[in-house]
């Protein structure tokens, strides 16, 4: 079993770079512009010959398993538990294509085994981050944030300066950038942490989930859903 | 050279189609789970699936049905409707060419336009 902490440290702009050529190779290769949404699971499939697979045996019965790898049989799986989510489903793929352009030479070199399984859990090996930093820069290209930024925020160069008590906006700021620049496969949380690491939302730290909009207000959604079924079963 | 099994077949097409799994899924409603299962070899599935799998990936249903040994449903109730003419018709047939059998085709559907 490989450590998948025993990677080397690259750059940010490393990773941004290759997420950026494979996205250049897959337009050169194909009908796609540039436009949003990025195809993920067409590049994974048409470009780069991969098989995807969702299933939820094995590995994937535990729900923690979001997807693995396996180099030499050119199979992508992705856990069934997260199909019908349409932004963990592509940040899945994504991130696997991550592991595909950053790891596959040198995993090559350690495993006999050729496959690299991704679990959600507590503190991630280096390699996992690296995937995740290349699946956020390949779903949400700078230029094309930025661009959608302006388009729902204005020409200002504004920042969204948080705290923990300001924390409840996060969803709807989100959700605005995905909607201006037509990032239909992406999360809010997705979103938020790009937002935050690319420095157009500061004061706070990566999320591990961000609420969607109808929890913003000041009683959350499913409150107020539980509160009119217990009326509507008192009456 | 193996012969390419009704998964495959199903993920060849899909790929060639340039279709994703979950969206071929959705497209017959089924998940994705389902159709990777499929493509596997791990489940067969139902002759009314692959009826809507053939329409969406534009390929013959016949074929779909042979390479997972079933029967279209449809075929099944003609020789059902006619339990004793059918099977002694296609014994009599066993040993006919490509060729023969498009000209009793052509001549079946001659006949039934001249019966309506």
């Amino acid at each position: 079993m490989v450590d998948l902490d025993n990677f080397p440290e690259l750059l940010d702009d490393v990773i941004e770079k290759k997420a950026n050529d494979l996205m250049l190779s897959y337009q050169n290769d194909s009908e796609w512009g540039d436009e949003m949404p990025v195809p993920v699971e067409r590049i994974a499939q048409n470009h780069l010959g991969y098989d995807i697979e969702i299933t939820n045996e094995g590995l994937f019965e535990d729900p923690d398993f979001l997807g693995g790898i396996h180099f030499d049989d050119k199979l992508i799986q992705v856990n069934g538990s997260i199909e019908d989510h349409d932004g963990r489903y592509n940040f899945t793929i994504a991130h696997e294509l991550g592991h595909h352009c950053l790891h596959k030479d040198a995993f090559n070199e350690m495993s006999a085994s050729g496959e690299i399984m991704c679990r959600d859990t507590g503190e991630k090996p280096i390699a996992e981050r690296q995937a995740d930093m290349f699946a956020a820069f390949l779903l949400m290209p700078k230029s094309k944030i930025n661009k959608a930024f302006t388009k729902a925020f204005g020409e200002d160069e504004t920042i969204f300066e948080m705290n923990f008590k300001k924390r409840y906006m996060l969803g709807s700021i989100a959700k605005r950038v995905i909607d201006a620049g037509s990032f239909t496969n992406v999360s809010l949380t997705a979103m938020t942490n790009r937002l935050i690491g690319m420095g157009l939302i500061s004061g706070i730290s990566y999320q591990k989930s961000v609420m969607p909009e109808g929890l913003n207000s000041g009683i959350p959604a499913y409150l107020s859903r539980l509160y009119r079924k217990l009326k509507k079963l008192i009456k | 050279m193996p012969k390419t099994t009704l998964g495959e077949y199903i993920r060849s097409l899909r790929t060639k189609r340039d279709i994703g799994v979950r969206e071929l899924g959705r497209a017959v409603d089924v998940s994705g789970v389902h159709i990777s299962s499929i493509e596997k070899g791990k489940n067969a599935p139902s002759p009314e699936l692959l009826r809507k799998i053939a329409i969406v990936l534009k390929v013959d249903v016949d074929k779909l049905l042979s390479m997972a040994n079933q029967v279209d449903p449809e075929v099944i109730n003609v020789i059902k409707d006619s339990p004793s003419a059918v099977p002694s018709f296609l014994r009599s047939a066993k040993g006919l060419s490509k060729e023969q059998w498009e000209e009793l085709e052509k001549a079946a559907i001659k006949m039934s336009k001249v019966k309506k």
